[in-house]
């Protein structure tokens, strides 16, 4: 039996937020109920009387979507799968089933030590399995293995058929083949409720990592220093990174703004066996930015990084283990604004003043300390191109994507940072590599392959091409899979698939 | 002295409500509410078209004057009520987001003219609605949305503009034809009490919703003839029975209605309608002793006989109406074609419409309101 939380229920003020504090935006897009499931047959049922009461669903499974896409759902009810968590392997060690609600960390700890696998990404152990899935997925070894969506090989998904009755199928690439492509890629909340996630095989574990930090602090930082981090790390993985000795290594540029007093860029590394034993790849990495001086030490306040040397260069050993440790769902503390791009060259010389533009800006009453462009390494196994077809990820030729962030509290706050980020992006992609049909977007083409749709941004709807950037060449496809499996479209978003 | 005059007007139009939306060619839709005066020596007519709201004064139903334009996005339906016209955006986006829009003028009581009030959006996904009524309090505007498959409850503020949608009901269903692979409401009416009664062509099926707190719920559900694409309702004066134009097969059925408890009783007649291109629009004659259809081509009259449709010779030709309309002082009726609004006058004693006079040119309009 499911719990249903109401607003009476001392419960529902917290169990209604989003992790993003943003949402939901107004009292009017509050739903009337939460629906705990506990189980396949809970959630079934929950479905069926929602649906049938002529009341919306949206789904919640670990919470961490960036914009309002499950918390606005007006006296709806939102179903969450947080409760279905169990992590198993089907028979002799193969085939695992994840259920939706299951967190990263959790998958990660339980695939470690019971089989010694692991999902190829993300990063946050807080972050649901229900949604991060089937958006793709990935994190510090999906170079080394591809997105976690490529491993995929079934979905448990309850869907609403065209009489509005609810139906549990299992797809794979042999049953309802396009149904289980479309949620290779396609992100949540669009076709129906995925329950369960299976997997036939999963990656080995990595015995270790190497870890290494670098600091850049901003009272040291010129804009020449800037364009130098950004050249090394970009060419990097335009030439030397798309060797598969290198695939294990996975390179991150947190571009803070000059507000929070220093830039990073880290790197976490293993060889393709899954050791560290020979570290040429990391050394090889991390000499690009020895002339830049970087230091290990963070400035105080702003993390650790107790980095032991290990060669030439400091760098911290893990053991695998250790690199993911369960974390809480906190909601509703942080409020976040988000966009990405996939960039299949690095930086050019536009790009790059453009950042450091908008990275050492201030604004009157906006706090920017805790706003960065984040710049990971991409590419590797993720860009193998078998996956095409298998998958509706069209992003197979990139070798950086990026993360802008910003967050604050202050709700009085939400204007100057939604705004300044918004003008920041526009700029970056006005530069003379953009078409003048494409302003102001990452539009896919020689330079960009668009923005990735587990790092939803609500305000690209504003150009009528949207479902391009997210999708590609596949969006015809996913509107033939959202017609046939919900066809009433039951199951929607601001950016979900239109039917 | 000006003010007591101007409520008395307001008084005496608030007492008539009734409905008729007009659809374009291709573009079916259904009809809602008009007001008529029928002792006052102007009226007004607002008649939505393709490029926004065209303002007419009118006199004996056969002149319209061009008083003023409003742009207003694909004004598909519209309401009066309290000198507000309620007017709903058959659009399917706005602002980037999947869904339509509703829109609040005022209505200058001694002009006519129209006054922006606010435009308000409709729910995630409330694409393309079609059709829209004015509960009988004045309290609130229900919208049906064809596209989206929804209901949505808007409430009507004090000042009469809308507030933001306060109820949303999600239908599903489906139906055998091509153009019923979801649920689309289409057309609504209101009955005295406050309840709705909403046609839906894409399931094939009849509902009676209650609003309560400005939400909205189903109390009463019934399947029509498979595939027959319920589009158009109108309720008979005396509420013990209602009208329904079927659009995919030609058809018209009358349904016996219990308006103590909001239920469909009984389905108790079909007949076939002639011709039919998609389109089904009804209007029914105040005294409800006749109705009047169109299916696309031509318009037909029938007598409304105890509980059954006798099919009248009297009908006219070579018109190819959206939607039709009849004025609460039952002298006229009114269609709307691809270029111009039609008026037939309607005999006193018979009941039954004369040929058309072109009244007024317009390029492709879709809606009207008449007060
Ligand atoms: C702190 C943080 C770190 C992140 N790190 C990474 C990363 O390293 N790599 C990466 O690829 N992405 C990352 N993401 C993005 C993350 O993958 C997406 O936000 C993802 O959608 C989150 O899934 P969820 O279940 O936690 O979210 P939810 O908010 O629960 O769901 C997200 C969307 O999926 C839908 N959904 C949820 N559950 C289901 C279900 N069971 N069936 C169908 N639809 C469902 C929701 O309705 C919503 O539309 C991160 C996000 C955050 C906030």
């Amino acid at each position: 039996m499911a719990i249903l939380i109401t607003p009476d229920d001392v419960r529902f003020a917290d169990l209604k937020r989003a992790r993003n504090g943003r949402w939901p935006e107004d009292r009017s897009e509050e739903v009337s109920t939460i629906a705990l499931c506990l189980s396949a047959q809970d959630t079934a049922e929950v479905l069926q009387r929602v649906v049938s009461a002529g009341q919306r669903p949206t789904i919640r499974s670990g919470g961490h979507c960036y914009e309002d896409f499950y918390a606005n759902n007006p006296k709806g009810t939102l179903i969450d799968m947080s409760m279905q968590s169990q992590v198993s392997a089907l028979s002799n060690n193969a085939s695992y089933r994840i259920e939706a609600g299951a967190t990263l960390g959790r998958t990660y700890q339980e695939l470690y030590k019971l089989y010694n696998v692991t999902l190829p990404g993300g990063t946050c152990d807080s972050v649901g399995i229900g949604g991060h899935v089937t958006g793709g997925g990935y994190g510090f070894v999906s170079r080394l293995y591809g997105t976690t969506a490529d491993w995929l090989s079934g979905v448990d998904i309850l869907t609403v058929d065209a009489a509005g009755k609810v139906t549990m199928r299992s797809c794979s690439a042999k049953q309802d083949g396009d149904l289980f492509r479309a949620c290779r890629g396609a992100g949540g909340g669009n076709f129906g409720l995925i329950v369960a996630y299976t997997f036939e095989k999963l990656p080995p574990a990595p015995q270790e990592v190497m870890v290494s930090n670098m600091i850049f602090p901003w009272a040291e930082m010129s804009e020449e220093k800037f364009a130098r981090i950004f050249d090394a790390f970009g060419g990097y993985f335009a030439t030397r990174g798309q060797d598969p000795d290198t695939w294990g290594l996975f390179g991150v540029i947190e571009a803070n703004h000059k507000a929070s007093g220093y830039m990073r860029v880290s790197a976490q590394f293993c060889n393709p066996d899954g050791t560290c034993k020979e570290t040429k790849v990391l050394d090889e990495f991390l000499a690009l930015f020895e002339g830049l001086k970087p230091s290990a030490t963070v400035p105080v306040g702003a993390g650790n990084s107790s980095s032991q040397s290990f060669g030439p260069h400091m760098m911290t050993r893990i053991p695998w283990a250790e690199t993911g440790a369960a974390g809480g769902a906190r909601r509703g503390l942080t409020r976040g604004k988000y966009k990405s791009t996939c960039m299949k060259k690095k930086f050019t010389e536009y790009e790059i003043r453009t950042l450091f533009k908008y990275l050492t800006q201030t604004r009157p009453g906006v706090d920017f300390s805790r706003t960065l462009l984040e710049v990971d390494s991409y590419g590797g196994a993720m860009n193998r191109k078998e996956m095409l077809e298998e998958t509706v990820a069209f992003q197979r030729s990139s070798i950086m994507k990026l993360q802008y962030q910003t967050y604050w509290s202050d709700p009085a706050e939400d204007e100057g940072h939604t705004s300044w980020m918004h003008e920041f992006y526009k700029e970056v992609y006005s530069g003379s590599d953009v078409d003048a049909a494409h302003q102001g977007t990452p539009y896919p083409g020689a330079n960009y392959e668009g923005c990735y749709i587990n790092w939803c941004d609500r305000d690209m709807t504003e150009y009528s091409y949207w479902p391009e950037l997210y999708y590609g060449p596949n969006y015809d496809f996913l509107q033939q899979v959202k017609r046939k499996y919900d066809p009433n479209n039951v199951f929607h978003h601001a950016m979900s698939i239109r039917p | 002295m000006k003010r007591v005059t101007d409520c008395h007007r307001r008084r005496f139009l608030q007492t008539f409500a009734g409905a008729t939306l007009l659809p374009s060619l291709r573009v079916p839709l259904c009809g809602q509410t008009f007001l008529s005066a029928l002792h006052w020596p102007t009226r007004f007519a607002y008649l939505g078209a393709h490029d926004g709201i065209h303002v007419y004064s009118i006199a004996g139903d056969e002149t319209f004057i061009k008083l003023q334009m409003m742009t207003s996005a694909y004004p598909v339906a519209m309401a009066i009520s309290n000198w507000n016209l309620y007017v709903v955006n058959g659009i399917s986006e706005f602002a980037g987001l999947p869904r339509g829009t509703a829109e609040s003028y005022g209505i200058d009581a001694w002009s006519g003219k129209l006054t922006f009030r606010n435009r308000v959006p409709l729910s995630l996904s409330a694409i393309s609605p079609r059709g829209l009524a004015v509960s009988p309090d004045g309290s609130a505007i229900v919208v049906a949305v064809h596209g989206g498959g929804a209901y949505n409850v808007l409430p009507i503020r004090e000042d009469g503009s809308l507030g933001r949608v306060t109820g949303i009901l999600k239908e599903t269903g489906s139906g055998p034809h091509r153009l019923q692979v979801s649920a689309h409401p289409s057309a609504l009416v209101f009955d005295s009490v406050g309840r709705v009664l909403g046609v839906d062509q894409g399931s094939d099926r009849l509902n009676v919703f209650t609003l309560r707190n400005h939400e909205i719920a189903a109390i009463c559900r019934h399947k029509v003839i498979s595939g027959s694409g319920p589009m158009s309702i109108v309720l008979h004066p005396k509420e013990k029975r209602f009208f329904v134009a079927q659009a995919l097969n030609a058809s018209i059925s009358s349904f016996k209605y219990d308006p103590s408890v909001g239920s469909i009783v009984d389905h108790e007649q079909t007949v076939a309608a002639p011709v039919g291109d998609g389109i089904a629009s009804l209007a029914i004659h105040p005294s409800g002793k006749a109705l009047y259809s169109s299916h696309g081509r031509g318009i037909y009259a029938w007598r409304i006989a105890g509980n059954v449709l006798v099919h009248s010779s009297s009908h006219v030709e070579n018109v190819q109406p959206g939607a039709l309309y009849v004025t609460k002082n039952a002298k006229s009726l009114f269609a709307l074609t691809d270029d111009s609004v039609l008026r037939m006058r309607i005999d006193a004693f018979t009941e039954m419409p004369s040929a058309p006079v072109k009244v007024a040119s317009l390029c492709k309009p879709l809606s009207v309101a008449i007060v």
